[in-house]
């Protein structure tokens, strides 16, 4: 024992200078996990900022998707039939704020509750029928004479002022406009429009004395745009959330074992390494994914996502007998696809699309972001009106040049199963 | 402590001061110099992963030589499945020389380098009883195995030692024998 204590003292001093290669290596790893996690911030930075982006964008568009076709409102009512009439009428169309009424005189509002089933939503370029549930209140449409409705102007300040009033006569072909720009003053202030000699003529001043009860106008309008507006909206939209599984591999060639250390009696007692041979990586990853995706088109659509999985590490081969297989770490995924439907039959459609997915791998030997692009295919099947199944089989392949390479392969096979909810048709 | 915020500097600076005492340390646990500076690589990046946790006021440089050694006993514990040589030796025994008078004797580097070529299991129970100074208990709670295997391997690691010195030996006087004759 104290010949063992004399060799503790001895080896106390010892020590040996490493190569320069291990600071290099070192310097490598510290810098490199520095670069790691702004990268991991920058990307994730990025996508945040690219999905708001597209989100806004995608929600505005919803809003106004043509400049200020919301506030465009088709009339079905009967038209004056002379200029004489019209004149006779005075008429007369008053803007306060936001909001025009339109009245016989300025004494007398003399409105009118337009029968719902006469009025119809132009919106994004579709009818949309003006149901008593999109319309909201029925106050939001007022007539204050005959020809004439209250409405109001773009929703969306700044994008489109324009009033559009619109008259059928018997035959259903005759339109009348009123837009800002295009109104022409008269002496007194009043301003006309009088596009032709059966069309009706408008009149439109600046006054305070409005008598229109403009605060009801506003607030019913408010209602049924609020009522309209999500069904517009999630029309467009569905969500998802898929399992699944992916695997890859890697061929790599392994030294193992030590000539001095006489393994198994190996022939190769000469030479460094003793036994060389080939082992094959396996990982297989199991993934649960929610996503969201917006119908740019009914046959186009860009989908973002969040995923997360974990997986699971096979060898074969030599090393098979030192790492044993089991859980080996996590992955959080951050999926962007753009998807068109190729083919479209009454319950089953098919669809094919490209992607780019950011993953983040958390395993016990390394750490780190890489990107990865996708190609995919999928078949989804419509199991209830707003519920579809969805089977996707996909291709990733991994940016090359990243030390996650190495480890995990540069390809990815995998599928996913999913359900994906459509709100609205 | 600027190592502690991750300063670069400073990590070459703690780097420069204490590599040549911890691949000294590496160098025991490795079956070669390029294993242990394999070892003495993944040793700096946990110290440096670590610093935060360590007392300004403690003993770095043993607390630096723990990580040396538990990097040591972890690529034993990836490693013990192959460790198939150990029946090799098991034949071996015997006290012709006296092994703790050699010990002293020889040049730590050539100690070192017999060390190396120990079997896993051996030379990791002997580093940690032989210079570490931990009991056979703690060993085989380290290692998970019995106080029993940790006296066995120890012992057999001793032998082996024994029996390259004496091959050594050997060589050696023939070799003065050949060239006086």
């Amino acid at each position: 024992m104290q010949k063992d204590s004399n060799l503790k003292n001895r080896f106390a001093e010892f020590g040996a200078a490493p190569s320069e290669q291990v600071w290099s290596n070192l310097e490598a790893e510290l810098v490199g996990k520095k670069k790691k996690r702004a990268a991991l911030l920058w990307w994730t930075g990025t996508s945040f900022v690219v999905l708001t982006s597209v989100l806004v964008f995608l929600f505005v568009n919803t809003l106004t998707p043509e400049g200020d076709k919301m506030s465009k409102i088709e009339e079905v009512k009967e038209p004056l039939n002379s200029l004489e009439q019209k004149n006779n009428d005075q008429s007369v169309v008053e803007e306060t704020g936001d909001v025009i009424h339109v009245r016989k005189d300025e004494n007398a509002a003399d409105e009118v509750v337009v029968d719902k089933s006469e009025a119809s939503f132009k919106y994004w370029g579709s009818d949309l029928s003006m149901d008593e549930s999109l319309l909201g209140n029925p106050s939001t449409f007022k007539r204050v004479e005959p020809a004439f409705y209250s409405i109001e102007a773009s929703p969306i300040p700044g994008l489109g002022d324009s009033i559009e009033v619109r008259q059928k006569d018997e035959n259903e072909n005759e339109t009348y406009l009123i837009a800002d720009d295009n109104v022409t003053k008269d002496s007194t202030g009043i301003t006309e429009i009088q596009n032709n000699e059966e069309e009706l003529v408008a009149q439109k001043i600046s006054r305070a004395d409005s008598i229109s009860p403009k605060e009801d106008l506003e607030e019913n309008s408010e209602l049924a745009r609020a009522s309209l507006l999500p069904e517009v909206v999630l029309s467009k939209w569905s969500f998802g959330i898929h399992v699944g599984e992916a695997y890859d591999y890697r061929p790599v060639e392994s030294s193992v074992g030590y000539s001095n250390d006489a393994l198994v009696n190996s022939p190769a007692v000469n030479n460094e390494y003793a036994v060389i041979d080939q082992t094959t990586r396996f990982n297989n990853r199991m993934n649960v994914h929610l996503s969201a995706a917006y119908a740019i088109k009914p046959w186009l659509n860009v989908s973002a996502g969040l995923g997360y999985g974990q997986f699971v590490k096979k060898t074969t081969g030599t090393e098979q007998s030192f790492n044993s297989s089991g859980l080996h770490g996590h992955v959080i995924s951050q999926p962007l696809q753009v998807n068109f439907e190729f083919l479209s039959g009454q319950k089953l459609s098919a669809y094919g699309g490209l992607g780019y997915t950011n993953t983040y791998f958390i395993s016990p030997t390394r750490t780190g972001y890489v990107g990865s692009a996708q190609i995919q295919m999928g078949l989804k099947y419509q199991l209830k009106p707003k519920l579809y199944l969805d089977l996707q089989p996909y291709f990733q392949y991994y940016k090359t040049g990243n030390e996650i390479e190495g480890l995990y392969g540069n390809g990815l096979i995998g599928a996913q199963i999913g359900i994906v909810f459509k709100p609205l048709k | 402590m600027a190592c502690q915020k991750g300063k670069l500097k400073a990590q070459r600076e703690l780097y420069d001061r204490y590599a040549y005492m911890m691949k000294g340390v590496c160098l025991r646990y490795a079956r070669d110099a390029s294993e242990a500076e394999d070892y003495l690589q993944e040793a700096f990046l946990r110290a440096f992963r670590a610093i935060h946790s360590f007392e300004p006021n403690g003993n770095l440089g043993g607390w630096l030589r723990t990580i040396a050694v538990n990097v040591g006993l972890e690529m034993y514990r990836k490693n013990k499945a192959i460790d198939l040589r150990l029946e090799n030796y098991k034949h071996i025994q015997g006290d012709a020389i006296d092994l703790d008078t050699a010990f002293e004797k020889m040049a730590l580097e050539d100690l070192v380098n017999k060390i190396q070529r120990l079997p896993l299991g051996y030379r990791t129970v002997f580093n940690l009883y032989a210079i570490e100074g931990y009991t056979h208990e703690e060993i085989a709670q380290q290692l998970e195995i019995t106080s029993g295997t940790s006296k066995s391997q120890y012992s057999r690691a001793r032998a082996l030692l024994r029996q390259w010195i004496e091959e050594e030996l050997e060589n050696e006087k023939n070799r003065m024998n050949y060239a006086k004759g």
